[in-house]
């Protein structure tokens, strides 16, 4: 049974072997510990900063030392905070961060497509927890029947990053109550948990925002009645129980 | 590092194997059809006119100067003496075996005939004739036959309630299953229109039918056919093609002027009827899927809406809807109002009356057609239909849960009950 069904998803561990060992130990992969200023004028100084005062900055740059006055300074990301990375390219480490996402089912009897939005704040360098609140649909398709459910979910998450490389890998897992959308008229369903849990991987970049892509698996619970026909048009009317379960490819990005 | 990263392959890989399909119960209540068989000689051969019976389950009513008839859904037509309204007294019976619809014209009745329309003079109500009989108007289920020769005439429906097999396709096994007998009596009768069996009756009278008359021919509607019977040279015959396809979910038919005006639950058709025989598509009015009452006078039609109370329809709209279908081909909505639970109107006049079940009924001024205005509200009266009597404009045929009832309507709208007929 387990060999048969790790044939049947062979391909979401085609991802996962892609995400793990995509991670060379090139140089370029290893952070670097040093700081980023970037000034009004656009420039971006990459240093270790050897002092500062309420007035300016002294930044080793290349061996040689450089005086940036404050009133200059558009922001500072100190190497202690930050991921930094050769090509200039970095990860935040550390304060709150946002994230929105959008996920579709990639396997299944029936579509979801789900919106989410996070607010998270950074513990340490890997572990991340904060809330989400997400609009989520979800076709259902058991024994031909189709089933849909409109859920509003709240809730709490962790997130677990488990490398320092430039495309950092991370773990996470979502608790939501789902919200029904759908209370009123015929076609009803109750609220009920949700649980989320996951891999993806966070691209860096030169900019705040980063790009991320994951593989989650979703399970949501609810019970509801639907009414539909046959094709004579006779009503057929369905109560269900249901565990609604499937994998999701998420696509979003982070904010800070 | 590499240790990490096999441990979470393994934690990723039992994820998988538990996450990956819908699982649950579904408990599905569908309607299981059973095919009826029957001698249609036999049936053929059987007495029109037959002792006054008990009404077990009223269907059509139709409401005459001195009479009602009101079905008996598969067996015939009540008649009942309504000389004084007062005191509406049971009369006779005409046997009709398999009939739901029929529909008076003059002295005449059409009235179907599991898949015959008969032709039946009324003119002395208490002895009716058989006038001529249109044989096999559906003519897809004649040759239907059981291993003792007997036609199909019809279904019974049993509710069935099944817990899913997840393995299975139920959905598909009941579509299929009930493919089988696709036709006859689920044309006619579709189970899950309630107004149907409190319906209102003739051309005038009423909202909801599924049978019509007009330039001399009979048309019959079925969930997607319509039958059509020419009886204009004497032959009276189901025209062929036998019948012809409809959009699927009709409900109701109703002629006026060189237009059939049929409604579904999504949907109001309109048919141009110049050539009797060959009805020309205008056009579609779509609006929300709902139960829906037509009713058709001059430049507009009404439409009442209907998902509240026991409807079976989907989607959460009650509404009069007013069209303007001056311009056949591009009918405009001009009003739109809210309603409880409208079933079927009758219009007296300038007067638009609406049932609302047991929401009451309303009275509307259509003095001004295009812009309904409600004038009184009765909440007080259990009302699914309204029937106008044919030439008394004061009297009214209200039908009820379990009764009908008559009232007469005085010049300020007040109703006072005359009369009622229980089952």
């Amino acid at each position: 049974m387990i060999i048969k069904n790790v044939f049947k998803f062979r391909w979401y561990f085609f991802i996962l072997i892609c995400f793990l060992t995509t991670q060379s130990n090139a140089q370029d992969n290893r952070p670097i510990d040093k700081s980023i200023i970037y000034l009004k004028n656009g420039s971006i100084y990459i240093g270790d900063i050897i002092e500062e005062d309420d007035d300016k900055i002294k930044m080793e740059i290349n061996d040689s030392e450089m005086t940036i006055y404050r009133s200059e300074i558009k922001r500072m990301l100190y190497a202690e905070d930050i991921l930094l990375y050769q090509n200039g390219k970095f990860h935040m480490l550390s304060g709150f961060y946002g994230s929105m996402s959008s996920s579709s089912a990639i396997d299944g009897d029936g579509f979801s497509s789900h919106i989410e939005m996070l607010l998270n704040y950074r513990i340490n360098d890997r572990l991340s927890v904060g809330v989400n609140v997400g609009f989520e649909n979800n076709e259902v398709i058991i024994s031909g029947f189709d089933i849909d459910t409109q859920f509003t979910s709240i809730g709490i998450n962790a997130k677990y990053y488990i490398t320092n490389t430039r495309k950092r890998i991370f773990l996470y897992s979502r608790l939501a109550q789902g919200i029904s959308e759908l209370t009123d008229g015929r076609d009803v369903h109750t609220n009920g948990i949700n649980i989320q849990n996951g891999i993806g991987v966070t691209f860096s970049s030169r900019k705040m925002s980063k790009f991320q892509l994951a593989l989650g698996f979703f399970s949501q619970k609810t019970e509801g009645t639907q009414y539909s026909e046959d094709v004579l048009g006779q009503e057929i009317k369905i109560d269900y129980d249901i565990w609604i379960a499937r994998p999701l490819l998420k696509i979003g990005f982070v904010l800070r | 590092m590499k240790k990490i990263n096999l441990l979470l392959l393994v934690v990723f890989a039992l994820s998988i194997f538990s996450c990956t399909k819908d699982k649950g119960t579904l408990t599905v209540t569908y309607q299981e059809a059973a095919a009826l068989y029957a001698d249609m000689d036999a049936i053929r051969a059987e007495p029109l006119n037959e002792e006054a019976r008990a009404i077990d389950n009223p269907g059509k009513i139709y409401l005459g100067d001195d009479f009602i008839l009101i079905g008996e859904e598969k067996e015939g037509i009540h008649v009942i003496d309504n000389t004084d309204v007062t005191n509406p007294t049971p009369s006779h019976f005409i046997n009709i075996p398999g009939n739901q619809e029929f529909i008076i014209d003059g002295n005449t009745m059409y009235a179907e005939s599991y898949n015959d329309m008969l032709k039946i003079d009324i003119s002395n109500i208490h002895n009716v004739e058989l006038v001529a009989r249109a044989k096999g108007i559906f003519q897809d289920i004649e040759d239907i036959k059981n291993d003792k020769g007997e036609s199909l005439v019809g279904f019974s429906f049993t509710e069935v309630t099944k817990e899913v097999d997840e393995n299975s396709n139920l959905m598909a096994e009941i579509n299929d299953g009930q493919y089988v007998y696709y036709d006859f009596a689920n044309n006619i009768i579709p189970k899950s229109i309630i107004p149907a069996s409190f319906s209102g009756t003739t051309n005038k009278n009423g909202t909801v039918n599924r049978i019509a008359y007009s330039k001399e021919h009979v048309y019959l509607i079925g969930a997607s056919k319509m039958a059509i019977v020419d009886d204009s040279n004497g032959d009276f015959k189901a025209v062929g093609p036998n019948y012809m396809a409809l959009p699927f979910n009709m409900e109701t038919i109703f002629p006026y002027e060189n237009k059939l005006f049929i409604g579904s639950r999504s949907s109001m058709d309109i048919y141009d009827i110049s050539n009797p025989q060959s009805p020309y598509h205008n056009v579609t009015f779509v609006h929300a899927t709902a139960c829906d009452p037509v009713l058709p006078d001059g430049d507009v039609a009404y439409i009442t809406l209907r998902t509240a109370d026991f409807s079976d329809c989907g989607n959460d709209i009650n509404a009069l809807i007013t069209l303007n279908v001056q311009n056949v081909s591009n009918p405009n909505q001009t009003s739109e109002i809210e309603m409880d639970s409208p079933f079927g109107m009758a219009l007296i006049n300038d007067y638009l009356y609406v049932g609302e079940g047991t929401n009451g009924l309303k009275i509307f001024d259509v003095s001004n057609r295009e812009k309904p205005e409600l004038l009184s509200d009765d909440e007080s009266i259990v009302a699914y239909d309204v029937i106008q009597h044919p030439t008394n404009p004061e009297l009214i045929l209200v039908t009820g849960e379990n009764e009908l009832n008559e009232y007469s309507v005085d010049s300020d709208l007040n109703l006072s009950l005359q009369g009622s007929i229980n089952y």
